[in-house]
This record gives C-alpha cells, structure tokens and sequence, in this order.
C-alpha cells in the first residue's frame, strides 16, 4: 500500500483514468462495453476515500507546473461522498437512459467531468486544481444540455456564461494569492492570505467565484434552471456532488482558522441565512419536482455557507465547524442525490403491494433526512450545527438568533420536502402514464437509500469526523422531531383546506432581472456601434468623394494614384528613399 | 570551429534557396516541388535542432559579413532567437504540408510556394538577426516576399488588400529605417546584447533616444498590429488560408512582437527602459490593442475576420508582458509568443478546413458542422479553449504568467485588462463552438463534403491535429525542461542577470 501510494503512476492512473475511457470513446465498436465500464471509474476513488489515511501525497514535477496530488482530511470525506454518487448515479444511467447514441454522448462527458470533480479533491497545487474545476465545469455543460431541447439550451447558455464568469472570478483570486505565497500549494494559501492588504480582494473574489458552483446568492440563478432539465442521473450528480465543488474552493483558499474577518464573516452568514429562507420560499412556488429540489438545495447550501461564514467570524471554533460542515456536506450531497434519482423511479407501476410500500418509504426517507428527522443524517448534521451555534453565541449575542432562524429554515424545509413528495408522489389518476423501469434502476436507488440511512452510523464508526462536544449522539434525539411535526401539521392543514397557490415565481426568478438588464446593455451597444458607423460611413463618402475631386483634376495623379500599389514605384520609391538616407548618414 | 559559425546561415538558405529553385521548376512539376519543399522543411528542423543543441551547450554561433560604414549582416544564435527559429521551423513544415493539400489543382503554385519559402526565409533571418539593421533588411525582404502571397487569388478584393498591405507595411518600415539611422548617428551601429547596449548614451541624448524608442515601436508596431496600426490586417484576410495561417502564426504579424522584444531587451535592456519610463506607454498601447481587438471580433460573423481581431488582440498579450517590468510578466510575454503561434495557426487551418469540406466561412452557417468534420472541429475547440485560456491548454500557461508578473510589477490594472479580454475571448470563441456542436442544422440541407476534401483529407487534417496536440502537450508538460516555457525561463534568467 505505502509502495502504491509513493508511486507516481497510482496516482496519475487514479485521476485520469476516466479520461482514457472517454478517449477509448473514439472507437465506435467499444462503445457498448465502455458505457458498462464508465461508472466503474469512480469506484477506485471510492476505494481510496474509504482506506487511504489522510497526510499521503505526491509531487509529479513534469506535469503542469510541478502539480501535487494528495489525501488530506477534507479531500477523504468529499472523496468518500462525491466517488460514491459518481458511481451510483453512472450505474443508474446505465440502465435509464435509452437510446444507445445518446448514451455513450452522455457518458463521454459524464467521464470527463467525473475526472474534474475527482481530481480538483485530490489536488494540492493551485494549478491542478484550477485545471480540475474548468474540466468539470465545462464538461457538464454537455450533461446540461443532454436532451437539447429547447429549455435544456437555455438552461445551458445560462450556465455556461455563469462558468466564464467563475472562471474569471477564481483565476484571479488564485493569482493573486499564489503570488502573495510564492508558491502553488494549497496548504499554504489561507495562512498567507491573512497578513496582506489584497486579502479583502482575495476573500471577496474567492467567494464569488466559488459561490457561483455553490449555487450562493445571488448567483444561484443557473441551478433551478440546470439541475432539472439535465437527465434524472446527472441531476444528482450537478446537485449531489458538483454543487460541493463551489464549498471545497471555499475551504481551500478562504483563511478559515487563521484569523477573526468580522466584517466577511457577517456577511456570509447573512448571505446564508438568507439563501436558506428565499431556496424554500421559491422552492414553494414551482411545480415542477426537480426545481423543488434545486431550490432546496440552494436553501441546503445556505446552511453551509452559514458555517463557512462561522469560520471567518469565530477562528478559534473553526475545528469544530469543519467537522460540521463535513458531515453537512456529506448528508446533504447522499440525500440530494437520492432524491433526485427518486425522481425517475416514482412514477412507475408497481404490482406487488409490498414492493410498493418498500419504494414509498424509499421516497420519504431521504426527505426525512433532508429535513433533520431523528435517527436520520439529517439530525446529526443540524443537531451539531445548533450546538456549534450555542459556541459561537459565547462571542456573540446574536447568535442565538441565527440559531432560532435556523430551526425556522428547518420548517421550512419541511414544506419544501413536502411540496416535493407532494408533487412525485404516484397518484392512481396518472395511471396511463406510469412506465416500467428497469431493475437496475431500483437497485442503484436501493443503495443510495441505503448509503443514506447508513451514514449518521458510518460517521461514527470510521471515526471520519469527530464532532464537537457530547453531541455526538444527536442523531437520537427526538427534540429533533419538532419542525418536521410543526411543518407537518401546517402542510397538513394547507391541504385538507385546499389552500391553493396560485402564486409563481419563474424558474431562475432574478433571472429575469439580470437579463433585462443585460438586453438593456446590449441594446445601448448597439445603438453606440450604430452611431460610430454611420460616422465612419459619412466620413468614407466624403473621403470617396475628396478623392474622385483630386482625381479628375489631374490626369498626372490619377495615374499616380491607380500605380500607387504596383511593384515599381514603390520599388523605386523606396530605394531612393533608402539611398538618400545612407548618402545622409556620414553627415551625422 | 569555423563550421559552426555557417550554420545559422546554413538554417537561413534552406528555405531561401528551396524558394529560388521553386521558380525555376514549371508548374506542373507537382511531385519534386512538394519533395523539395518538404525535404528542406524537415532538414531545417533538423538543422534548428543541431543549433539548439549547440546554444544549449554553450557554444556561440555568429556570422558576420561586413558590408559598409560598419553596418554588418549579422546573423547569430541566442536563446531569444532560437525560439523564434524553432517556432518557424515547425510551423513552416506542417503549413507547407498543408498548402500541398490546399493548393491542389489551383494555377501558380510554383509562384506561391517560391514566396512562401522565400516568406519563412525572411522569418528565419529577423529571428536570427544580430543587429538592427540586419533585422530591418529582413524585414523589408518580408514585407515584400508576403505582397504576392496575399494577393495571391488576382481578385480585385485581393489586389486592393494587397496593396493597403504594402501601403501600411511599407510606411512602417520606412519609419524604422529613419529610427535606425538616427539612432546609429546617436550611439554607432551595435549588435544586440543581452540586458541591453544604450544605457551607455550620454544623458543629454536620452530625450531623443525615448523618441527613437516611439518611432521603432510605431515601425515594429504596423506589423504587430498595434491599434490604430492594425488596419492591414483583416483585410489581408483574402490571402489563401495556408498563407493566414502562417502570417498570423508565425511570420508577419510575430515578426513585429519579435521586433518590440528586440527592442526593449537587446537594444535599449529592460533596466534603461525602466529609468526612461518609457514601458508603461507601450503597456497601456497593447491593453488597448487588446481590448479593441476583442470587441471587433465580436461583431464579426466572417469566420476568418473574427479570428483576425483575435490576432490583433492576442499578440498585444507578447507586447503586455514585455511592457509590464519584471522577469515573470517576461515569461508569460514571450511564451505567448509561441503559444499563440501554435494556437491560431490551429484555428486558421480549420477554418481554411471548413471552407474547403463545406464551403463555409460565416458563422452563422456553422451549425451543426462538428457532425460532419469531427476532427477539423474537435481541433478547433482546442485551440479556442487555449485562446479564452482555459487549462490546461498552452494559453493558460502565458495568462497565468502574464498574471502573476502584473502583480510582481503591482500593476493590479493589468490583471483587469486580462480578465476582460479572457471573458471577451469566451464570448466570441463559445459561440462558435456551441453552434457546431450543439445546434442542429435543420435549416440546412447537407449535401455531404466536396470531393477536394475527401481526396486531400490527410494533408488538410494531420497538420491542425498536430497543432492542436501541441496545444495541450505545451499546457500539460510546461514543468518540463524543454517545452517552450522551460526555455522563454532559460531566456529571461539571461536577460535579467540574476
């Protein structure tokens, strides 16, 4: 093992086997066998999460510039959540997608993109891991716009601008910070961002760059409108594990624990808890299921960004907050994930009243989950998240409310989940409607299912993370329980008065705003482009016309003028001139 | 060793007299003409290669022939030029293959290949020129080996182009002579040297050096495509592809950046230029260069204009490096000067391949044609990303250095100017490869690919391919010692001293 992971060739293989995959794509016969291979790739990432200790690294001098790859403590548990939904989420497209041409399209970028998401974890060089993130960005575009319908395109075109922009914004902050460090490792960024005077730059362009990939305010607009038009399984993938993209950016450049940012730590929290409220009181409005779950997991991704935003503000706690915000990370990337793969196996018929009952419960427990109830992942993550708050509140008054706020986020995620439900849930109406799905499918949901409910006890045992305080245990409380019973009571009371909504906010909503705005830019270019060539047009006839008066004065220069371009005079004309400046020389 | 001191001369005549002979052949002698020009291409490479070796190791190769008043023809190897030389020598093997394929069955080809080869001569001895005045009488002989390649087609559209061409050019170089000559009167006729030859000038000079230092940028400039200098340049978009693709690569408009380069590191050294203050004028010249570029690029729908406001943007990244002082911003200015190359020829043959395969030169009928010709497309879509900058193509090497070296020289400005132009170059390079990827072309009937591309398929394909690789490879492998940024670091070290 210890030889394997000093040796260069492991690694390399590891990352960029998905690559060789996709490139064996080229050949049309292998196609149908490489489609089974695919999800397999992300299998011996699984594997390392799971067995490799954290602290192991390589340098390989020749690739990049002198690129460095590793296994730290955060790269273990994003590893551990992101191979497993690559897997999972492949395996399912496998068997739900249909058409054969499509397919291997589908999974060419599926591979590409895997590298990217899997390799910008293991990177330890700023380099690699700006290299990583754009091979994921980009190469999801293609997952995006999969059914190229017309939604898909402009869900798409939204992205992508949404990417470059990123992009820009990473590229620049990841200068500027190697260039205060004077070197490319990313263990060494955060510490020596704090001491200089471009940190607030640095801090604020980091946080904008990644918080576009995390779907944070007010650049979220791009999810509602990619997640759902993507295919079922990519769905999961860009709101499972891709999503966490933009966190780990945060986590890598931000000083988390290095020094108090009042001022940032404010802000982010204040973006958070907001993205929290408004992911849920849009998320309420939309019909369709895989929007719900996109806005929910802006509203989920908030949280986050509270602990991130806990972090700048509170150095000393950040220990605590970090394991948090990995077993938040990890809970909502499985249970995301589930819920979205739940979206193509609801609808289906299903004979065996037992089966039935097995594959209703399977669409409740990860909304369960998401929503905090006891014995699921979700009370750990929220549990822990409260009582870090109760920490934070020692430094701080207000905390106490964020920490009330929070639990008022958490009712609103259960109407949210209960929109959803609400809207998958197999009505006997649509019964035409219902289509056979394949085994495999189930099976692959099954196992997410299960990652699922296994986590609060795989957090334990691994000894993964070890969570602040007592608290490690909150997972069995039942005090738990309240805001899914309020939320609950609530849905339940809106639907038995058939309370109807009629409000409906568009999917993107500010979205629309922005590209008004845009049109307007646009349309005020066009009318300054217009005006400088009507300009340069009136100047051209005029100058045609000057021309044509010289011309027909004299033949001489009209003769001139229609010679000015052929080889002898100019020929001539600059011998004589070269002539007469080296007859001129010795006179200097 | 006497020998030695020949070759770079040796390196100079392997593509001067392959053009020489190639007049005197007749035109349909199709097969020695090919053999003769791909012969030479590869003994040059071969030569480029042995001459490489030498520098590497220490040896010093100069050829002087005296001419008079003490101006001498100087043709001699440093790293700089060798960098130069090596680009020419590559692109000028892989252009021509791809000229035989593109020229096939068209009238004059002896003509053309004759210029062509006389072009890269002309090419090779800016680069190796040791002094300015033998860098201005290559730089004549350019500007007149590339008139008749640019009017090459006899069009009336040609003709004009040509002659705004020459027009422009000629000016510029007229300009330089003057500067040259003012500038001998001032501190004698001197060879290029590392760290620079003029901080020996008398002070009371100095104003008039800072103006001379202006006329040469202005002369290098009409090449480099400096705005407003840059007029020439789209219109000799009517050149055959093969010939764009070189001019924009390698010879014309890199002979200008190459000239600049000459000028602030060899000639004036980076240090003088720094206490005349005279770079950040030059900086502030090619942001606008670069910026202007964009936004005209934007607004073209001809495939072939669009990537011609590129170039005038994308060369002004050399002039921004070199402008903005500090051995960093150096690297990712020079290594540009390669990177660049090899990405635009890449984007000029694909299009010279569309127009072939498919009769296609706008935008606007490129939906849907990554279908038809995957490979022209798919090298495409490299060279592109390499251009916005995206890793871990070759372009993200010199934007992450010219970056890097904006902060070193705390010109945070600068750093603005590249993101700006990064976002500009998504926004014209995507959409191009988003219609011919992922719009279908219902609209348009295909009526399948011209038989001159069936049949020329290999000669039109394998030499995009290889740029397109060594697009990624230069990105992927820049760690290593002998990729074009391992050597521009080699050049700096030297020009900086320390």
């Amino acid at each position: 093992m210890i030889f394997l992971l000093s040796n260069k060739l492991f690694w390399l293989i590891l990352v960029f086997a998905p690559l060789l995959v996709a490139c064996a794509f080229l050949v049309p016969r292998w196609r149908p066998g490489l489609t089974l291979l695919a999800p397999w790739m992300a299998l011996p990432a699984f594997l390392m999460a799971v067995f490799v200790k954290s602290g192991s690294s390589i340098r390989i001098p020749w690739l990049l510039l002198d690129a460095q790859f590793g296994m730290d403590a955060t790269a273990k548990v994003f590893l551990f959540f992101t191979a497993l939904i690559w897997l999972i989420a492949g395996v399912y497209a496998v068997f739900y997608l249909s058409d054969k041409d499509k397919k291997s399209r589908f999974f060419v970028y599926y591979l590409f993109a895997m590298c990217g998401n899997i390799g910008l974890i293991l990177a330890q060089d700023v380099i690699s891991f700006y290299f990583f993130f754009a091979l994921m960005s980009f190469a999801s575009y293609g997952l995006v716009v999969h059914s190229k319908t017309k939604s898909a395109h402009h869900a798409g075109k939204v992205y992508i601008c949404l990417v470059i922009l990123g992009e820009a914004f990473i590229f620049s902050s990841l200068v500027m910070a190697v260039h205060l460090t004077g070197n490319i490792y990313l263990s060494h960024l955060p510490a020596s961002i704090v001491g200089s005077p471009m940190r607030d730059i640095i801090i604020g362009l980091a946080l904008l760059g990644f918080g576009i990939k995390a779907g944070a305010l007010p650049f979220h607009v791009w999810l509602p409108l990619a997640h759902p038009v993507a295919p079922t399984p990519a769905s999961a993938i860009l709101s499972g594990s891709m999503i966490n993209a933009g966190l780990l950016g945060w986590l890598r450049i931000l000083p988390l624990g290095e020094s108090a940012f009042p001022q940032w730590g404010i802000l982010v929290i204040g973006l958070g808890l907001l993205a929290a409220f408004y992911g849920v009181f849009v998320g309420l409005t939309q019909s369709n299921a895989k929007t719900v779950l996109a806005y929910s997991s802006i509203s989920q991704m908030g949280m986050m960004t509270i602990i991130v935003g806990l972090g700048l503000l509170v150095p000393d706690l950040w220990p605590g907050c970090w394991a948090v915000l990995m077993v938040y990370a990890a809970h909502h990337a499985l249970a995301k994930g589930a819920l979205f793969l739940s979206v193509g196996t609801a609808a289906t018929k299903i004979s065996v009243p037992l089966l039935r009952y097995l594959r209703n419960f399977g669409l409740l427990l990860p909304a369960l989950a998401i929503i905090g109830a006891p014995f699921t992942s979700g009370a750990l993550a929220k549990g822990s998240l409260k009582y870090v708050m109760s920490s934070v509140s020692y430094h701080y008054q207000w905390a106490y409310l964020v920490k009330w706020l929070i639990s008022g986020a958490a009712i609103g995620t259960t109407f949210i989940m209960a929109r959803f439900l609400w809207l998958v849930w197999p009505k006997k109406i649509e019964k035409e409607k219902e289509v056979s799905v394949k085994l495999g499918v189930y099976l692959s949901w099954g196992l997410m299912l299960g990652m699922v409910g296994l986590l609060p006890v795989l957090t334990q045992v691994q000894e993964f993370i070890k969570l602040p305080g007592k608290e490690t245990f909150t997972f069995l409380k039942w005090s738990a329980l309240w805001p899914l019973v309020v939320g609950g009571v609530i849905t339940w009371v809106a639907l038995t008065r058939r309370w109807k909504n009629s409000f409906c906010i568009p999917e993107g909503d500010v979205l629309t705003v922005y590209t008004r705005v845009l049109t307007l830019c646009q349309s005020a270019i066009l009318v300054f482009v217009r005006f400088i060539n009507e300009r340069k047009e009136e100047l051209s006839t005029s100058l045609i016309e000057l021309r044509h008066r010289i011309t027909s004065q004299s033949k001489h220069i009209d003769h001139f003028a229609q010679n000015f371009g052929s080889w002898k005079v100019f020929g001539v004309m600059f011998l004589t001139l070269f002539i007469t400046f080296f007859l001129l020389l010795p006179f200097n | 060793m006497i020998m030695s001191n020949w070759l770079p001369l040796f390196i100079l005549m392997t593509s001067f007299l392959t053009g020489i002979a190639i007049f005197f052949l007749r035109e349909e002698n199709h097969s020695t003409r090919s053999f003769l020009n791909i012969f030479n291409a590869v003994l040059k490479i071969f030569l480029v290669g042995l001459l490489m070796w030498g520098v590497f190791n220490g040896h010093v190769y100069e050829f002087r022939f005296p001419l008079f008043l003490g101006f001498d023809i100087v043709l001699n190897a440093d790293s700089l030029s060798l960098l130069f030389v090596c680009l020419s020598a590559i692109l000028w093997l892989l252009t021509t293959i791809y000229a035989i394929g593109y020229l096939k069955g068209t009238s004059n080809q002896s003509r053309f290949f004759g210029f062509f080869s006389l072009c890269v001569s002309a090419t090779t001895g800016i680069a190796l020129a040791g002094n300015l005045f033998t860098l201005l009488v290559f730089y004549e002989f350019l500007t007149l080996t590339t008139y008749p390649l640019v009017v090459h087609k006899g069009t009336k559209e040609a003709v004009k182009a040509g002659r705004v061409y020459l027009m422009y050019t000629l000016l510029g170089g007229a300009v330089l002579f003057f500067a040259m000559v003012w500038l001998s009167s001032l501190a004698g006729p001197a060879d290029f040297t590392e760290r620079g030859i003029l901080s020996s000038v008398a002070t009371e000079y100095h104003p008039q050096i800072i103006i001379i230092f202006f006329l040469l940028i202005l002369g290098f400039g009409v090449k480099a495509a400096l705005v407003p200098l840059h007029g020439w340049l789209p219109k000799a978009m009517v050149a055959p592809a093969p010939v764009s693709a070189l001019l924009h690569a390698v010879a014309v408009v890199k002979a200008g950046a190459f000239g600049i380069i000459r000028v602030v590191y060899d000639l004036y050294g980076i240090e003088f230029c720094q206490q005349l203050k005279i770079l950040q004028g030059l900086a502030i010249m090619a942001a606008i260069t670069i910026i202007y570029g964009s936004i005209r690029a934007l607004f073209q729908d001809d495939l072939k204009r669009r990537l011609a406001y590129s170039t005038v943007s994308q060369v002004s990244y050399i002039i921004l490096g070199v402008a903005a002082i500090g051995p960093i911003a150096t690297i990712g200015g020079i290594v540009h000067l390669v990177h660049q190359g090899i990405m635009k020829i890449t984007l000029f043959f694909c299009a010279g391949n569309l127009a072939e395969g498919m009769n296609i030169s706008r935008i606007s009928e490129m939906n849907g044609v990554g279908r038809h010709m995957p490979w022209t497309m798919g090298a495409f879509t490299i060279a592109a990303l390499g251009m916005i900058g995206v890793p871990p193509m070759a372009g993200f090497i010199s934007k992450w250095y010219l970056g890097m070296g904006a902060l070193q020289s705390s010109q945070l400005w600068i750093v603005l100017v590249l993101l700006l132009s990064s976002l500009l170059n998504a926004a014209y390079f995507l959409p191009i490869i988003y219609a011919a990827w992922f719009k279908d072309s219902k609209e348009v009937s295909f009526q399948g690919l011209t038989t001159k591309w069936t049949q020329n398929r290999r000669y039109l394909l394998y030499p995009p391919l290889v740029t397109a690789g060594l697009t990624l490879l230069m990105g992927i492998f820049a760690g290593l010692p002998f990729s074009p940024l391992g050597w521009v670091k080699l050049i700096t070290l030297r020009e900086y001293g320390h």
